[in-house]
């Protein structure tokens, strides 16, 4: 209740009223005279106390290792998320770069002994200095095409001592001298002869000579020899494929080419050096191998003499006769295996490393092999790795020299699930979760109550420490701490055990974050430190036999249980697609949240378009879910006659919406017929058809259905009450002019325009329109409450803005009579439906906004009394909390005494950002990708967690923290001086009673 | 003396202005209840006391609205449709409607 009073005064502003109020009043006005000052920013000492920070890198895709010279060892890594990372080889700790969405990074070397040199989006090459990472010259190539090779040569070109770099493809080699990027050649081998396409390259070093080697057309197969100190061509041989060959993948081995044909049946091999004519030989694959069974692949090993062919289920090792080019059958494996790339060991060794798994997926068996022959093996061990990583996807392997001169092997590995590890000496040296960098969706669950029975980490403190803590806490508060108390009682409070306990805790401040990455893994995240609790490789999204890989798409929370069923565990719901494209059929999978085991799985036959998550709750607190395929029939989930009944009690009243953001269409649909078990007919009801050649879709917004909202009433300064319009049910649409001039400075200020729409999904209806002129996307929306804000750029101004509408329902504040409120005779407690006439009120203004915004999203507190901060991932990749208030349309350059007591601020053209307001505080979440704000048990404080590459957590408070006492609350000077104080009584009473029979002796 | 003190008080909610209408409303409270005690002295069956005890009471009755009206100029009165509705709920809906851009 007093809780609740003293919301009112810091939400609404307006005086409270009632006789019993004063009271209250009163003491919280005693309250306010002991209440610890809040802080609205966060002090240095508090960080890390509730917010953590965790860095990774995504799907390592090339790797080299920096294990020569001077400095400390590590490893070099490019990731499919477009990270350069240096690795630490002995602890894993990393220092990255990222280069943004576009920026694809095609290959990753190190050249002239000093540098990295990466080849991103096919034209930029960069190269890196290795001990910190700066960057030392970057090259605009003028290829652009997706399949480009980088080369780094071992001999100079330049004269200038130092080997240089080859970048092939598009039809074009360049030559680049690797001590400052310089161009210093370019041929192209797109004129050589008709139809001429290089695929493949082969650098004899010692001849000074480069082969590109390509089909001509689908007859012939041609060599291009350029050399390579001047990039002339200097001789071009053609030769005839076998008649009916049809061509689908070369390789170059060594000095042989092969080619196989399309049904993986024959392969065509034959040398291109040297002679005047290439003689090319036809081996069927039978004859190498007779146990064909069809899609086969060619894997190149770049080794002399051996390269891989893969089928379904088996791989062969192939040998290649340098002088004959004959094949031979080299080894066979009849499961999965990665092969590593090859190591030159010396001048004429080079070793290659073979990861098969052993009878489980944990145990591996690694073998190093010298791939001349393919018979000595140098190393073998059998490695246990971590659960839950799957197969083994990529290996790298480097070489080191013991102290007895012979080699010894280190391999770093990617497994199914984007995991990095390194192996050495048979032992996992140290195993990275590298999938968290790639986070499709996020959710929170609570965690298990506390009792008897229900597993609790061993954290708990020992009285001793307690004690300890609190005395130094004291020792800080009376200013008697010296340096090293500071420190000790730092670590104390950012080790505070409570935080990591695995129970839920009053405030409701710990809870499980469930990840779902795009390698399908499930991950739960401890929110105390960020510690992973369980993951699991889903195994309904794992791909069997070289099926196309199942995409995770949406992770749904099936069950919370909150009230009758406290004693079960949420339990997920991972919706997937067997398959690239949204018309793959679905998969679904149901994951219990404290145990991270798969409870069951489903393959479904049709696609899934929509997940309608349903208010409906069964017996068992599942939530009943609806399922759109691609016929517009929904399927009801769980399958149950309890869930059907409850459906059918419902079914007249449930809609869904469809936005086809290509069409440019939002169409509405109703449930109608029951066709068989648990599966619905649909019938479209509206469509909203946006023209267009003046309009095209490019944001929505919604409100989160888990928002919960305190009151629909608004009491102003003045007294008078504005109804919110609070309806669910709609969707925020804004479309811009058409056309590919998204980017800043391409279009022209009278050729752009906004339209917002605010669209009724029951009905269709369109409750509001807005038009600005002169402004272009990216347009980024919020929707929550009866508010939405959205962001876009001002050509005219040449600026960024952010508008807020709010909506107010007239239709409500008919009864004016404060008599009906009393006997409870009004409009405003009516069920909301959208078939009622609305009387929409909205209230808008624009404002300035220094920033570009890439996510938005709002802060959500369990009761929706706290006021609401804005969540800007910024183009810095970092969090700013914006308070509401700033965007509140009521505001007016000269407020009046009762605006001002309401809390409106005066008008200004922009909104500040002030640098403590940032959450993130010093940390960058490169890639930000998403924003999840939850509600803790209390209520002033939101738990907020951003992810990108990088994972953040933290806790805000929007309005302070009103409802409870702050961590640093001194609980033993509060205890130390009721004690004093209560000794003093006893003493003065005491000595008081003395003196009385002192004078009465008298 | 009473309204003195309410006017220096101002119509702002604080302690000073929130004492002073408390002891503004208890002083004509506790004069009335003990109406009957402070004429006692002269209840002797001779003199009329009936006419003093109403204007006593009157008097207090004043003082009382005194103070309501300066509980209510401090907005302390629920006397305002915002005061009955301020904690509302949200309405219940009746439709539900989900969906979006697919999946």
């Amino acid at each position: 209740m007093r809780m609740q009073i003293m919301m009112r005064l810091s939400r609404d502003g307006a005086p409270a009223f009632g006789l019993l109020l004063l009271l209250v009043l009163s003491m919280l006005m005693l309250l306010g005279c002991i209440w610890p000052q809040p802080c609205n920013a966060l002090y240095e000492d508090q960080v890390g106390m509730w917010d953590w920070y965790q860095q990774y890198i995504g799907k390592v895709t090339h790797a080299v290792f920096q294990t020569q010279g001077t400095g400390r060892k590590r490893v070099l890594v490019a990731t499919d998320e477009n990270v350069i990372a240096s690795l630490n080889l002995r602890k894993g700790e990393i220092r990255e770069h990222a280069l943004g969405e576009t920026e694809s990074i095609n290959a990753l070397e190190i050249a002239a002994g000093k540098y990295a040199v990466t080849l991103s989006a096919g034209c930029n090459l960069r190269a890196w200095n290795l001990p910190d990472g700066t960057l030392i010259w970057e090259t605009h190539l003028q290829t652009a095409a997706s399949a480009v090779k980088l080369l780094i040569l071992s001999t100079d070109i330049n004269n200038d001592r130092t080997n240089d770099l080859l970048v092939v493809g598009g039809g074009l080699v360049q030559a680049i001298s690797s001590v400052d990027g310089r161009l210093l050649w370019t041929a192209d081998l797109a004129d050589v002869g008709g139809g001429f396409l290089p695929q493949e390259t082969s650098v004899a070093d010692k001849e000074h000579k480069l082969y590109a080697l390509g089909f001509v057309g689908s007859s012939k197969l041609g060599v291009a020899e350029i050399d390579l100190s001047t990039g002339a061509k200097t001789q071009y041989k053609e030769a005839e494929l076998p008649e009916g060959f049809p061509i689908s993948d070369l390789l170059a081995v060594g000095e042989s080419v092969v080619a196989l044909d399309l049904a993986g049946s024959s392969i065509v091999s034959g040398t291109f050096t040297g002679k005047e004519k290439i003689t090319l030989e036809l081996t069927p694959v039978s004859s190498i191998y007779h146990d064909v069974s069809g899609n086969a692949q060619l894997l190149s090993l770049k080794a002399r003499g051996v390269f891989v062919i893969s089928f379904k289920d088996e791989v062969i090792v192939v040998g290649v006769d340098s002088e004959t080019g004959k094949l031979d059958l080299v080894e066979k494996f009849n499961q999965p295996i990665a092969i590593s790339n090859t190591l030159a060991l010396s001048d004429e060794k080079q070793a290659i490393a073979l990861v098969q798994h052993m009878d489980s997926d944990q145990t591996i068996l690694l073998r190093v092999i010298i791939t001349d022959g393919w018979k000595d093996e140098i190393a073998k061990d059998v490695i246990k790795l971590e659960p839950q990583r799957g197969l083994l996807q990529t290996i790298f392997l480097n070489s080191y020299t013991r102290t007895d001169k012979s080699h010894g092997f280190r391999a770093l590995v990617v497994a199914e699930d984007d995991s990095l590890s390194l192996l050495q000496q048979g032992e996992v040296v140290w195993s990275r979760e590298d999938g968290l960098a790639s986070i499709l969706d996020a959710r929170m669950a609570e965690l298990p109550l506390e009792r008897a029975g229900v597993s609790v980490a061993q954290v708990e403190h020992s009285l001793e420490e307690w004690l300890k803590g609190h005395v130094l806490r004291l020792k800080s508060t009376l200013m008697l701490a010296s340096a090293e108390d500071v420190v000790a009682l730092q670590a104390v409070r950012l080790k505070n055990a409570e935080k990591t306990k695995m129970t839920r805790d009053h405030n409701g401040f710990r809870k499980l974050i469930i990840l779902l990455t795009k390698s399908g893994k499930l991950f739960a995240l401890h929110s105390g430190d960020g510690h992973v609790v369980w993951s699991l490789l889903i195994p309904a999204l794992r791909s069997e036999h070289r099926t196309p890989k199942p995409e995770p798409v949406k992770l749904l929370p099936w069950r919370k249980p909150h009230q009758h069923a406290l004693d079960d565990s949420p339990v997920f719901l991972v919706v997937g697609r067997l398959g690239p494209g949204p018309n793959a059929p679905g998969v679904l999978s149901w994951v219990d949240a404290y145990s991270g085991r798969e409870l069951h799985s489903l393959k479904l036959t049709y696609p899934i378009k929509q997940v309608l998550p349903l208010p409906i709750l069964d017996s068992l607190e599942q939530r009943l879910h609806l399922f759109v395929d691609g016929e517009t029939n929904v399927h009801l989930f769980p399958n149950t006659a309890e869930s059907l009944s409850l459906f059918n009690n419902q079914s007249q009243n449930v809609y869904f919406y469809d936005v086809n953001k290509d069409e440019g269409v939002i169409k509405g649909f109703r449930i109608t017929d029951h066709i068989e078990d648990f599966v619905f007919s649909t019938r479209l009801l509206w469509s909203v058809v946006f023209p267009s050649d003046s309009e095209a879709i490019a944001t929505t917004a919604t409100r989160n259905s888990d928002e919960v909202v305190h009151t629909q009433a608004k009491v102003l300064g003045d007294r008078n009450v504005l109804f919110k319009y609070l309806n669910k049910n709609i969707v925020f649409v804004t479309t811009v002019a058409p056309g590919p001039s998204s980017k800043v400075g391409l279009a022209a200020p009278e050729d752009s325009w906004l339209v917002a729409y605010l669209i009724d999904t029951i009905t269709g209806q369109v409750l509001h329109r807005v038009t600005h002129q002169d402004v272009q996307g990216p347009v980024h929306a919020v929707l929550s409450e009866n508010w939405v804000i959205y962001h876009y750029f001002n050509l005219r101004a040449h600026r960024y803005e952010l508008t807020v509408m709010e909506f107010y329902d007239n239709s409500r504040a008919e009864t004016k009579g404060v008599l009906q409120y009393i006997i409870g005779r009004h409009n405003a407690s009516a069920p909301f439906s959208s078939y009622t006439y609305p009387n929409i009120d909205v209230k808008s203004q624009s404002y300035f906004f220094t920033s570009s915004v890439k996510k938005m999203a709002v802060t959500m507190t369990a009761r929706g009394i706290t006021s609401r901060q804005l969540l800007i991932g910024t183009n810095c990749d970092q969090v700013l909390a914006l308070d509401k208030r700033f965007l509140d349309p009521r505001r007016s350059i000269n407020p009046t005494a009762m605006e001002r007591e309401e809390g409106i601020l005066p008008l200004t053209d922009g909104l500040p950002i002030y640098p403590q307001s940032y959450v993130t505080h010093s940390y960058r979440l490169e890639g930000l990708r998403g924003i999840l704000s939850v509600p803790a048990r209390l209520e002033s404080p939101s738990l907020v967690f951003a992810y990108g590459l990088d994972l953040f957590y933290t806790r805000l408070a929007p309005s302070r923290t009103y409802d409870s006492l702050t961590e640093d609350f001194s609980y033993a000077l509060l205890l130390i001086t009721m004690i004093v104080l209560v000794v003093a009584i006893g003493v003065s009473w005491v000595m008081s009673k003395r003196k009385e029979l002192a004078d009465k002796w008298k | 003396m009473m309204g003195f003190m309410m006017w220096m008080a101002g119509s702002t909610v604080h302690l000073f202005s929130i004492g002073i209408t408390i002891s503004a409303l208890w002083q004509p409270i506790s004069a009335l209840q003990g109406v009957s005690k402070v004429f006692e002295p002269y209840q002797d069956g001779r003199t009329d006391i009936l006419l003093p005890k109403l204007a006593y009471i009157a008097m207090n009755v004043a003082g009382l609205l005194l103070g309501l009206w300066k509980l209510n100029t401090l907005g302390l009165l629920p006397t305002h449709a915002s005061d009955w509705v301020s904690s509302l709920p949200p309405p219940q809906m009746v439709e539900f409607s989900g969906g979006g851009i697919p999946l």
